[in-house]
This record gives C-alpha cells, sequence and structure tokens, in this order.
C-alpha cells in the first residue's frame, strides 16, 4: 500500500545509491513501502545494512540474522536466531523478510575466516523485490 | 569490595588453572595484576598433519580462529577487571558471554593442538597404558569408543566440539558433546578433557566440504594418544 506522501512525489520513492551505500548495503535497494519502512525503523539503508552486519558478524557459532516483520507491533526488526531455528521462534508474529546465512558453510570456501567480508559483499545480490513483495502482504 | 574483587579473580583462575596445562605459554602478568593470555605453538609444523588435516586449515584455524579468540578475550578480561572494582554489575554480566565464548575457545583450541600429533611423533598409535585398558572397560573397545564420538561428532547440530572425558567423581570415561566453544566442565564439574575434536565447519570444510563424517574418520590417524593418556594418568591416580 503507498503512501500518500509516495503517490503524490514520485521521484521520493526511488532513492539514489550514495557512496555510502557501496560500503555497507551496496546494490538495488528497496524501493516502495519496504524501503519508507526501513527509513522510518533504523533512519536510512545504510543504517539497517550496518545493523543487520554487525549482528550477523558478532553470532557466536552457527545461525542467521534476520530482517523481520513484527506483524502485531507493526515494525522491522532485526534478529539472529541460533543454528536453524526459524525467525518464527523468537516470536510468533514475525515474518521472515530478508534472511542471511552466517553459517561457516554458507561462506568459508571464499570469505575464509573473514565473515564480514561475506556480509559486506552480500548486499550486492540481496532481491529486495521478493522481500517487498512478502512486506507487502503481509502488512496489509 | 578489594576482597570480594580478589575472591572473583582467585576464583576465576581456579577454573582456568584446571585446564591450562595445555595453555601452553605462560600467562603474561600485568602490574595491575591481570593475566592476559597468548596464543601457544604448535609443537608441529602446519603441514605436518596431512594428509588428515591440510596444512591451510591449520594455518587458518591457529593463525585466525584461535588467534581472534585470545585477543577477544584479553579484551573482554580488560573490560571485566575494570568494571569489577567499580563493581558495575550490569557490565559485568554483560561481559560473560565474551568471556565463555572467547575464553572457552582458547582453552578448547589449546587444548586441541596437544591433542594431535604428526604420524612420525606416534600419532594414530593407539593407546596403551591404563588410558587404553580404562576404554575398553567403558567403551567395550577402542573402535567402540571411536564409533561413538564419530557418531555423536557428525550429528551436532551446528557448532561444537565432541569429547572424550574422565569424570574425575564417577571414575570413569565418557563422550561427551558441547555447542560453540563451551568447554566440557560446563557439562559437569568433575569432567576432565582428555581428547577435543573441533567439528565446527572451519575445522574440516576447505578439506572435506560438508562432509563432516570423513573428517572425523580421518582424524584419527593423527591423534596423540600420549597427551591423553598423560592427563588420564595425572587426574585419576
Amino acid at each position: 500500500m503507498l503512501s500518500l506522501r509516495a503517490m503524490l512525489l514520485p521521484s521520493l520513492s526511488s532513492r539514489v545509491p550514495s557512496s555510502s551505500m557501496a560500503e555497507e548495503g551496496g546494490g538495488e535497494p528497496p524501493k516502495g513501502s519496504l524501503g519508507w519502512a526501513i527509513d522510518e525503523n533504523f533512519g536510512s539503508f545504510v543504517k539497517l545494512a550496518q545493523k543487520v552486519n554487525a549482528e550477523g558478524a558478532a553470532l557466536q557459532g552457527s545461525g542467521w540474522v534476520w530482517l523481520g516483520l513484527d506483524k502485531e507491533l507493526k515494525r522491522l526488526v532485526v534478529e539472529t536466531t541460533a543454528n536453524q531455528d526459524p525467525l518464527v521462534t523468537k516470536g510468533p508474529g514475525l515474518v521472515p523478510l530478508l534472511g542471511i546465512d552466517v553459517w561457516e558453510h554458507a561462506y568459508y570456501l571464499q570469505y575464509k575466516n573473514v565473515r564480514p567480508d561475506y556480509l559486506k559483499n552480500i548486499w550486492k545480490v540481496i532481491n529486495w523485490k521478493y522481500a517487498s513483495e512478502v512486506y507487502d502482504k503481509e502488512s496489509s | 569490595m578489594a576482597a570480594r574483587s580478589l575472591l572473583i579473580r582467585k576464583t576465576l583462575a581456579t577454573v582456568l588453572r584446571r585446564d591450562s596445562a595445555a595453555l601452553g605459554a605462560p600467562a603474561a602478568a600485568h602490574s595491575r595484576g591481570l593475566h592476559t593470555f597468548t596464543l601457544p605453538d604448535l609443537s608441529y609444523d602446519y603441514g605436518a598433519l596431512e594428509p588428515a588435516i591440510s596444512g591451510e586449515i591449520m594455518e587458518l584455524h591457529h593463525k585466525k580462529h584461535h588467534q581472534t579468540y585470545v585477543t577477544n578475550y584479553n579484551k573482554a578480561l580488560e573490560q571485566l577487571h575494570d568494571a569489577l572494582p567499580k563493581g558495575d554489575a550490569s557490565t559485568i554480566v554483560k561481559l560473560q558471554s565474551a568471556i565463555k565464548f572467547n575464553g572457552g575457545g582458547h582453552i578448547n583450541h589449546s587444548i586441541f593442538w596437544k591433542n594431535l600429533a604428526p604420524v612420525r611423533e606416534g600419532g594414530g598409535e593407539p593407546p596403551k597404558g591404563s588410558l587404553g585398558w580404562a576404554i575398553d572397560e567403558h567403551f567395550g573397545s577402542f573402535e567402540k569408543l571411536v564409533q561413538k564420538v564419530n557418531a555423536e561428532g557428525a550429528a551436532l547440530q551446528g557448532s561444537g566440539w565432541v569429547w572424550l572425558g574422565l569424570d574425575k567423581e564417577l571414575k570413569r570415561l565418557v563422550v561427551e558433546t558441547t555447542a560453540n566453544q563451551d568447554p566440557l566442565v560446563t557439562k559437569g564439574p568433575g569432567l576432565v578433557p582428555l581428547l577435543g575434536i573441533d567439528v565446527w565447519e572451519h575445522a574440516y570444510y576447505l578439506q572435506y566440504k560438508n562432509v563432516r563424517p570423513d573428517y572425523l574418520k580421518n582424524i584419527w590417524k593423527v591423534i596423540n594418544w600420549k597427551y591423553a593418556s598423560e592427563v588420564y594418568d595425572n587426574e585419576s591416580s
């Protein structure tokens, strides 16, 4: 559901990648309602990427780092889960929009022990179209 | 306040000393009374355990993974050292996760390097003497022990370790697993690690990919039973 602002000022509903995005979260960032929600909940797309990367790097052992929608509180959250625990184990109202696997098998052959480099680079191939679809469906 | 922080420091020191036989280089003493830790050297070359474990894995595992645990352990201990005399309970409690994870990583890997030896230095030779007898007594045979360790190691969900331990209270050998970098003592205060096998993916992935069972099958070729026997004899007398 497009906000009134997005409908009246369509030029604001797409964001131009800045140089800082190339460092953290580079790639085709989300537009539309998910894009606005990210700005609202985290301040900016870059801040979201920084938060996800920090939590993903700090995860002890094997697990996942998630961007989720809390359907009850109507807000976006960044969460981690251990091993193969699905996001719903952190709260029954949580819907996964984006999950990044930080098990060593997800990156070791290429990035060796340097999980932060994997996290920095994965944003280049994140499919925000899918995350936006899920967000739009689940937040209507 | 000073007495309490001394008590906590002594308790920490006792726990650390128990497993410190394998920790190698003596702790560096600060003038402020904080002991920090250093990465222990291996007593063999990185490539000396091939083909069971590749030199590439050994180097990354020691120089990067273990070193990072040491660095972060020291950082957490410094922060604890500052928070204790202030009575900053919130910070003290917040640091426990980093201490357990990184301290556990240092303890576990220090034992692990001693658990391995090149073939030409006795790696792979099954245990003789009292530990050999104890293994037969508790597991039926050496082969049965290996099967049990491999089964539990392969089945471990996520990251962790599989251990052969001595239960000092019940005077028996046990096979246990721990998650992440939890030391064996977290499974029971009377448990002494004799042999630990790292089943984190970084311990085998470059060589064995996803086939953890192949790594487990092969690592027995470089297990240093002389060390495990020494620990067993010391702790069971």
